[in-house]
């Protein structure tokens, strides 16, 4: 907060690998306002970071173009370092797709090198940090919410859960079966609760991620046998195939594990009664590809370019009221193309739908299975 | 209210059997007390703030230790740190119970000494299965 006698300078954080560039603007704005701007320039990503560690700054300022990280990599570590700081990409390509991308990751505002002109760089600057301002007081907000509801919830769903797990039998059914339901129920607003908090932590640019080389089958497999249980709520069957032991991603296993946990949940919740979903993982055409399958009503038409936008359910015209505020596959493709994978499905209305995830193949290349290929 | 066992010198790490939780909400006390109880056959006591730990610490080693990380006065982190003088302690694993569990606040935990992280809110039926984990990990 700007002390109310001084007047205070914005400290600004310049990440530019030209000289040139960075003392012309240095000029600009020092020339136009001499006691307004701090600047400080930096020109690689690693210089940058040490002083966003150890510094205060009120707003960075982003060239793309740096010699020691590639496209966005540079805002996500910054974002990382200093989360409450706005950033403004300072680029010379004019490109309103990248624009739109780079507002996507996070960034506060995208600013044209030759358009830069004092006015414009300051109203910029200004409008950053308001927007930051708010962002910050929703995240803040959001992340109290989430934990001052996470503490009744450990009660709740510690009583419920262990009613329901070890004590019920000896109470009448009906009690027990409302046990169950307010357990399930109590389940469902904590993911819920989870999931809000994913979203802000995806809308600001900052999911943090731990990635690391993982083999995939223990991972599948553990996603399977936590959701039988709730699979056989729907009356529905698991069945994993065998999978190759040595292929090997690099995700974030916990994170990776939800993105599975949501994907098998929507096949038993959109399965017909004593159906079967089917798991399947190994490689194709290169990648590694897991793939979940169900056989029921499958996914309509004009819902195919929303599905996995926020807060998208296919209207309640669907037989069978299924719960589910919409947001996991939303939450399952931003995480995985976090670690550098896609996802995507395949459906006929009708017959079910497959939902698949692919990412890069880490397997060592010594123990590539040949052998292990699927045709379709 | 069970006691965990007298300060006997032990030589092997023996079984788990009692096991210290600390936490400020008596309700998630009182829950996850039962849960271990019921599910695990563990005996439990209840420290409802990190200074009543230490009271009840001072003269008693249990087998494992159950922190929350938000308490008021002394925090999870604060608490295990005065543990950590505790000579008498020092065979005995830690590991925080806490909802703040993203992968730097895991990592600030275990590099303060924990031995695992519980999240909360915890499944009342796997916890007895987690907090012997952490147990088997810390004298594996």
């Amino acid at each position: 907060m700007p002390a109310a006698s001084q007047p205070h300078l914005l400290r600004i954080l310049l990440i530019e690998d030209s000289r040139s560039e960075a003392l012309l603007l240095e000029k600009i704005l020092v020339h136009t306002a001499p006691h307004t701007y701090d600047m400080c320039p930096v020109q690689t990503m690693t210089q940058a970071l040490r002083l966003l560690d150890e510094l205060d700054f009120d707003v960075v300022l982003l060239d793309l173009n740096l010699p020691d990280v590639d496209g966005f990599s540079g805002l996500h570590a910054v974002q990382a370092t200093a989360p409450k700081v706005p950033v403004i990409i300072f680029t010379g390509i004019e490109d309103r797709d990248l624009e739109v991308e780079a507002m996507e990751h996070g960034a506060q505002d995208y600013l044209l090198k030759d358009r830069a002109t004092p006015a414009a760089i300051g109203r910029s600057m200004r409008h950053a940090i308001q927007r930051k301002q708010v962002e910050n007081m929703k995240s803040e907000f959001i992340s109290l919410v989430s934990h001052e509801l996470r503490t009744p919830l450990t009660s709740i769903h510690g009583s419920l859960g262990l009613i329901n797990g070890a004590l019920s039998k000896d109470l009448p059914p009906q009690v027990s079966r409302l046990i169950e339901i307010a357990h399930q129920n109590s389940e469902r607003l904590i993911r819920l609760v989870g999931d809000i908090l994913d979203i802000d932590k995806i809308d600001s640019g900052h999911l943090p991620l731990d990635l690391r080389v993982e083999a995939l089958e223990p991972l599948v497999r553990h996603a399977v046998e936590s959701n039988r249980f709730y699979a056989a709520h729907y009356g529905v069957k698991l069945r994993l195939d065998a999978i190759a032991p040595d292929i090997r991603v690099e995700v974030d296993a916990s994170r990776f594990t939800q993105v599975l946990a949501n994907l098998l949940s929507n096949a038993a919740k959109f399965s017909p009664r004593d159906g079967e979903v089917e798991v399947w993982a190994g490689i194709h055409d290169g990648q590694v590809r897991v793939s979940v399958t169900d056989h029921g009503v499958g996914i309509r038409a004009e819902f195919h370019d929303r599905i996995f936008n926020k807060f998208s359910q296919a209207d309640t015209a669907i037989t069978r009221n299924v719960g589910g505020a919409g947001l996991g596959l939303y939450i399952s493709k931003q995480m995985i193309e976090n670690m550098h994978g896609q996802i995507g499905f395949d459906s006929v209305p009708g017959e079910g739908a497959t939902f698949w995830i692919e990412l890069p193949d880490r397997t060592p290349a010594a123990e590539k299975p040949e052998t292990k290929r699927k045709a379709s | 209210m069970s006691q965990a066992r007298e300060a006997t010198p032990s030589s092997a790490p023996g079984i788990l059997r009692n096991i210290v939780c600390v936490d400020d909400e008596r309700d998630i006390l009182e829950v996850a007390k039962m849960c271990l109880e019921v599910v695990g056959g563990f005996e439990v006591t209840c420290c409802e703030s990190g200074q009543a730990a230490l009271e009840v610490l001072a003269g008693q080693v249990p087998d494992l230790i159950l922190l929350d990380v938000m308490m008021p006065q002394m925090n999870g982190p604060e608490t295990l740190a005065e543990l950590r003088k505790l000579p008498h302690l020092a065979a005995v694993p830690v590991a925080f119970m806490t909802a703040r569990v993203q992968p730097a606040e895991v990592r600030s935990y275990l590099k303060l000494g924990a031995t695992g992280v519980i999240p909360k809110p915890f499944d009342p039926m796997q916890l007895s299965g987690e907090v012997r984990k952490i147990w088997e990990a810390f004298h594996g």
